[in-house]
């Protein structure tokens, strides 16, 4: 669970164009898109560096949507792309297209809109325009941005959409040896369905300490995923096949004031018990929840707890 | 943890009804390996099945056993907790960091079982909630696991009973059923290796004469040595404690789940690798706590031995490189890893059968961080995933995320 949200975040990382570097809006790289909701989950530093290719993902925090919610995005492109026309395409989100799009990977992305193209939109006199997208069926899709009638992303951005909202509640202030209870209550859809619950914690400080720095040589066996986590260290090269033996190493750079829970459940609300330790450093940790179904992701969250 | 130590560690067959089986010594101190030996069809898979029961103190409400270094053998395998008298009952394992899974109770009964556990040490935490009222909780454990007979029938398994508080033990091959007495009284013998929580609760009181659990370590002979044992890795400065304490740290998750002798022996190896000059320091009865003990000693260019004990936190010590004058004496020091598990026995040191200790090709680096200094994956013999178990469910949590995005989730038959 952990790791999807990290792999997530390392796909919100990627999808920064670096084509561009004239932009003199909030990044001075340019031409990435920024995603605005209240749902947000905050992302590592991810940067990637190529022989032809750098940069480094400016945005903090990336917003998941639930179902039906409307979806407010801003596009900052380079200057020089100041009053051009683009438009916005929706598609599934696929490993391959989308790590070309962001420069990750060589060759072109090969996206289709297969959920909707939206647009034309006129850039402003610094290449940037606003955007909206009619709410979506839960599900990952990926954002592509592209000149009108062009097939070449432009920037491209990862989108999260949940089944539904969902209220997380735990005592904002836990004593390091207790054990912090979280309970997830969803709004509604669960209807009995089996579900996965599962919640992560972290300090806030390890949680801005790790960091993702992708490199290769532009394909996918020679793309290497470097994850460092304090003085810890790992990479994934990217032909890696996700099972035990990754999941047993990335648990291994996990800071040591961290723990997870899992349950298993067909009630919309469960109380997951995370196993704090009296040595477990004080202060905000970040409390990272998630409910899983067959189908897709029902809901994520992630909030803050104070340790003392 | 304990119990689930015991589960595995005691044997069990139960194959077929005419499956016959011996356990030697049947009343070993603590420490002892205890061999279990049986004759079965020729490369007739033999299944060995133990179980034992405990009343866990409840205090103020709550009830907790908690077990560090617990080893699961090889799969296929399974582990059985049940609890009577609980509103819940939850499962910590800790994996370099604690992962709990709650299991629901009803009518004052919760029950959890897994197939497939990943072999390796872990530490377990049981606790949960007592019903209103309760003074005591009964927890049954039950281990299952496997061995194949030989080309002649013969086959063997061996636990490891360090660490394994005093007690009866039934171990059951089919209809025939042993008892194992680990300590010479099985009354009112303390626990060894448990750790306890702030709860308050108190080591579990045996039922019927305190049966508690063995530790099963492996099937067939003592896990040897690997071989080669000791590699080059990235080099530390030798002369320097500082840089001692930055590899200590590097390491820290990877050992997390190792006893007191197997740390003292992986950070042996570790160490050397790095380019420290270390040995091992061995006192029989360590602080006149009638307990022995291993650490390290790290020697310096002009002869200095610097006392390095990577369970200082357990013994008390006030920090890695500890000054107090329980450290100054020893009754025999080794050099090399042979020559400590010639007195010391190999099962006592015998960190390199923990999976995350030796993991897959991680790479640990220092503080430094400008190279990876990298443990060898040569002797993970066992990477199966089954269908199932608890990785499996994981790894099924990981297909769906990642299913479709075009990443593929593997699952290993062993």
């Amino acid at each position: 669970m952990v790791i999807c949200l990290c792999l997530l975040c390392a796909g919100a990382a990627a999808a920064l164009d670096h084509s561009y570097s004239n932009d003199t809006s909030l990044n001075a790289d340019g031409n990435w898109i920024e995603l605005q909701g209240e749902n947000s989950i905050k992302l590592p530093m991810v940067s990637l560096s190529r022989a032809s290719v750098n940069w480094t993902y400016p945005i903090a925090s990336h917003p998941v949507y639930h179902e039906s919610q409307m979806i407010n995005a801003t596009f900052f492109g380079s200057r020089d792309l100041a009053n051009e026309t683009i438009e916005v395409f929706v598609d599934d989100l696929a490993y391959s297209s989308f790590m070309r799009a962001v420069d990750v990977l060589d060759g072109p992305a090969n996206f289709t809109a297969t959920f909707g193209t939206f647009g034309p939109y006129r850039l402003n006199s610094t290449g940037d325009a606003s955007f909206s997208l009619q709410g979506m069926a839960a599900g990952i899709y990926s954002i592509y941005v592209a000149f009108e009638n062009s097939s070449w992303p432009l920037s491209a951005s990862p989108l999260l959409v949940t089944e539904t909202d969902m209220e997380v509640s735990t005592p904002p202030v836990t004593s390091a040896g207790d054990l912090l209870a979280v309970k997830v209550k969803l709004d509604d859809g669960y209807d009995g369905r089996p579900l996965t619950y599962g919640t992560f914690i972290v300090s806030a400080e390890d949680y801005r300490a790790l960091t993702f720095n992708i490199t290769g040589d532009g394909s996918r066996p020679g793309t290497v995923v470097n994850l460092r986590w304090n003085e810890e260290a790992l990479s994934i090269l990217g032909d890696s096949d996700i099972g035990w033996d990754l999941l047993a190493r990335m648990l291994m750079i996990f800071p040591r004031d961290s723990a997870a829970a899992l349950q298993d459940s067909v009630d919309g609300e469960v109380t997951l018990y995370m196993i704090t330790e009296d040595d477990w450093a004080p202060g905000a940790y970040i409390l990272t929840s998630i409910v899983l179904s067959q189908e897709g992701v029902v809901g994520l969250n992630q909030t803050e707890v104070m340790i003392v | 943890m304990r119990i689930f130590s015991l589960l595995f560690l005691l044997l069990f067959a139960l194959v077929s009804p005419m499956t016959a089986f011996e356990v030697s010594p049947i009343n070993p101190n603590p420490g002892d390996p205890v061999t279990i030996r049986g004759v079965a069809s020729p490369g007739e898979e033999v299944r060995l099945r133990s179980s034992f029961e405990m009343d866990i103190p409840v205090v103020n409400g709550k009830y907790e056993y908690v077990a560090t270094g617990v080893q699961i053998p090889q799969r296929p395998n399974r582990l059985s907790v049940a609890a009577n008298n609980v509103d819940d009952l939850k499962v910590g394992v800790r994996m370099g960091i604690w992962v709990t899974m709650p299991v629901r109770a009803s009518g004052g009964v919760a029950s959890v079982s897994k197939p497939d556990v990943p072999p390796g040490r872990y530490t377990l935490k049981i606790f949960g909630e007592a019903l209103p009222g309760v003074t005591t909780v009964s927890v049954r454990v039950d281990a299952e696991t496997a061995v194949r007979a030989g080309s002649d029938g013969s086959y063997q398994m061996v636990m490891d009973t360090s660490g394994v508080p005093e007690g009866k033990y039934n171990i059951r091959a089919g209809r025939d059923e042993k008892v194992v007495m680990i300590g010479r009284s099985p009354v009112g013998a303390g626990m060894y290796g448990s750790k306890l929580s702030e709860i308050g609760t108190t080591s579990p009181r045996r039922v019927e004469e305190s049966p508690e659990s063995g530790r099963l370590i492996d099937a067939g002979p003592p896990t040897p040595i690997p071989e080669p044992y000791y590699r080059e890795m990235k080099r530390g400065d030798s002369e320097n404690p500082d840089d001692l304490v930055r590899y200590f740290n590097a390491a820290r998750n990877r050992a997390a789940n190792l006893d007191v002798f197997e740390k003292a022996a992986f950070y042996e190896y570790y160490l050397s690798g790095c380019g420290f000059s270390v040995s091992f320091a061995y006192s029989e009865n360590f602080d006149g706590s009638s307990q022995d003990h291993l650490w390290l000693l790290m020697m310096t260019k002009k002869g200095e031995a610097i006392n390095v004990d990577p369970s200082y936190s357990v013994k008390g010590a006030s920090s890695l490189m500890p000054l107090e004058p329980r450290y100054s004496r020893y009754d025999q020091r080794f050099e090399v890893i042979y020559e400590a598990a010639e007195t010391l026995g190999v099962e006592r040191l015998a960190w390199w059968t923990d999976e995350i200790a030796w993991g897959s090709t991680v790479e640990v680096t220092s503080t430094t961080g400008e190279e990876a200094v990298e443990v060898s994956e040569d002797f993970v013999v066992e990477k199966s995933v089954a269908k199932g178990g608890f990785i499996s469910w994981i790894r099924d949590l990981l297909t769906q995320a990642f299913a479709k995005i075009g990443l593929a989730v593997t699952s290993q038959v062993g």
